[in-house]
């Protein structure tokens, strides 16, 4: 898609976090049937509510934390987890309402959240890798 | 001396005039509470005057109130040239001046306790209901004594109401600072706290405004429980000489050709990111012609640095600070243009003009609720191209109102928020060298992100075109066909 996920050169880089293909939830193909971003009991993401430009009260995450908790028909469930750090900027709200968006078009309308994370800040970004490095593990 | 309502008559006149000579004041101060109005009164001694104290003196004494600012034997020439030379050096061109000069605080002080000692001695003869502006303002008497100079030497015309051209004389005096302290002693609780703050008051704890608040109401007792009227031991010199001319702005329209130009100068923590802009390829040449560095760049609405603009262009104002070339013509302007289009291939502009700062808002108001017209070039992601049925449903749309969650290419320097825009027309038509790809030309409303409605923007703008065409699809190029704004009004050129 010709969507910059940042752009060229900008001191803070937007990530919209989607789910892996080689997730276990491609795998077993059992279809979603709810994703719930309520990850705590007093933790909602769908809580989040940023305000003005610089996004402030935003809830902070970080490459563990969970982002949101997804049932399937055959009774799996699957925490989905950051994998940035950064501020949490607004959860698909479309995945409460439509939760087989994340099975069907994981990589685009079925979105989990958006992150918006500082460059220059300490991000430990060794545990990524780039997408051409991806596809090919996958591969495998 | 014809007398005024209320006031005395021309023998008492000249009782004030002595009294206040007396007082240790040059002739000009003492005719100020005579209540004269004239320039001329105040530009050629009259005889009946009574010889000056320093005539007497055998050390000359500034004036007890104009600390020596209008005082014969206390003007110099050079003072007035070495004013004038600060002004010239400013190097403006305009034809008029207006003068503003800002005495110190410590005058008002001399003024307001000569006046109380005047309504003190003359108690029946000055009624009442008269106050201190009954005295002739003593920059309005600078003015009278020194226009004539100032007028031949800066060849300008001085122009009470203003002029474009301002220069604004500082007058100093040392002693300011210690004889202002009676009013700290009047009013405590106003000065004390601008001792400490030195930083902000660095050009003067007492400022005329706080004077005035103190001084309004205060009754002459109370006044002179805390102030005493001395003779002065230096006299008041001049400071600098500022010179600020009104901005002058020039509008025209520019058409983008280059999909790698940004409007303004794009900067990356205090470095440039790309070589130039569209505001330097034009202020480059502005900005020596109006003899100024200082520039603002303004436009109805920007496009983004890959996209074009075409058509009649889009409007832009820049605003010109303290330009020290203030007089030219419209020949000159475009003749500006015509240089300014040779000089790149990026940008062309057009209908250059000098205009007010009053049109501007048009500006703002173009980029807030004139539509726009673009032209897009689309391409389907899985490979199929579009039929003539799919483009007619598209083409039928009318008035489609979009929602559109801030862009994420945008989301780092916007608030996040949901924006209804509206797609007033559309039209798609095929390429037919090119599979997959189409045209779409579309009418929206000002505001609305373009790219967003063709791909989708992870469905974060709804509708969008994919949705429409019921597959992905992604925009390749985008030109701005339309900015429907008329402004500036067009120059036509005669060849």
């Amino acid at each position: 898609m010709n969507v910059p996920l940042e752009e060229s050169v900008t001191l803070s880089a937007k990530y919209p976090i989607t789910v892996a293909k080689s997730h276990a939830i491609f795998e077993k193909g059992s279809p979603i049937r709810k994703v719930n971003y309520k990850v705590g009991e007093k933790l909602d993401r769908s809580d989040n509510k940023v305000l003005g430009k610089k996004k402030h009260g935003g809830q902070y995450v970080d490459e563990h934390s969970i982002l949101c908790i997804v049932e399937c028909e055959d009774d799996s469930v699957y925490s989905i987890r950051a994998g940035v750090k950064g501020k949490l900027i607004e959860v698909n709200e479309n995945l409460i309402e439509n939760p087989q968006l994340l099975f069907n078009k994981a990589e685009t309308d079925g979105y989990v959240a958006v992150v918006l994370q500082k460059l220059g800040v300490e991000c430990n970004m060794s545990n990524s890798v780039s997408r051409e490095e991806y596809d090919k593990n996958i591969e495998q | 001396m014809a007398p005024a309502d209320g006031g005395p008559s021309e023998n008492l006149n000249l009782e004030i005039i002595d009294f206040i000579q007396n007082l240790g004041s040059c002739w000009r101060c003492a005719i100020r509470f005579t209540r004269e109005r004239k320039p001329e009164a105040y530009q050629r001694k009259l005889v009946e005057f009574k010889l000056e104290p320093e005539e007497k003196l055998l050390k000359a004494s500034p004036c007890v109130i104009c600390l020596g600012l209008v005082q014969d034997h206390f003007i110099k020439e050079v003072f007035i040239d070495e004013v004038c030379q600060q002004v010239l050096k400013f190097d403006c061109d305009s034809a008029t001046f207006s003068c503003m000069v800002s005495l110190p605080v410590a005058i008002m002080l001399r003024e307001q306790a000569v006046w109380f000692l005047l309504t003190e001695k003359f108690p029946d003869l000055l009624s009442k209901n008269l106050k201190i502006d009954y005295v002739t303002s003593l920059k309005d008497v600078w003015k009278f004594v020194f226009t004539e100079a100032l007028e031949k030497k800066l060849n300008k015309q001085l122009e009470h109401s203003s002029s474009p051209f301002q220069i604004h004389i500082s007058i100093l005096y040392k002693d300011e600072i210690s004889e202002c302290g009676a009013l700290v002693d009047i009013c405590p609780e106003k000065f004390k706290h601008r001792y400490n703050r030195t930083r902000v008051y660095r050009e003067g704890i007492f400022t005329r405004n706080a004077a005035q608040s103190v001084l309004s109401g205060l009754s002459a007792e109370d006044f002179q429980k805390y102030y005493t009227l001395k003779l002065p031991n230096v006299s008041a010199h001049y400071g600098p000489v500022q010179c600020s001319h009104n901005s002058i702005h020039i509008a025209g329209r520019y058409q983008k050709f280059s999909r790698k130009l940004c409007q303004t100068p794009w900067l990356i923590e205090g470095e440039k990111h790309m070589d130039t802009s569209i505001q330097e390829l034009i202020c480059k040449h502005l900005e020596p012609f109006f003899k100024t560095q200082s520039v603002k760049f303004s436009a109805s609405g920007r496009e983004d640095v890959d996209v074009r603009t075409l058509g009649r262009g889009r409007p832009f104002a820049i605003e010109l600070t303290d330009p020290h070339r203030t007089i030219f013509t419209q020949d000159q302007i475009t003749q500006l243009q015509n240089v300014i289009n040779n000089s790149t291939d990026a940008i062309q502009i057009r209908d250059l003009q000098a205009v007010t700062k009053e049109q501007l808002s048009v500006l703002k108001q173009g980029e807030e609720e004139k539509t726009k017209i673009y032209r897009a070039l689309c391409v389907t992601l899985d490979g199929s191209t579009p039929t003539e049925e799919d483009l007619a449903k598209i083409n039928d749309i009318t008035e489609l109102v979009l929602m559109q969650k801030t862009p994420l290419r945008v989301l780092h320097r916007r608030p996040l928020a949901v924006r209804p825009r509206t797609v007033h027309e559309m039209k798609a038509t095929l390429l037919d060298d090119r599979p997959g790809h189409f045209i779409l030309r579309l009418k929206t409303q000002a505001g609305t992100y373009i790219k967003e409605f063709v791909h989708g923007d992870f469905n974060r703008t709804v509708p969008n075109l994919c949705i429409l065409l019921g597959r992905a699809i992604d925009i390749v190029a985008l030109d701005v066909d339309a900015v429907e704004l008329d402004w500036p009004p067009v120059i036509a050129i005669q060849t």
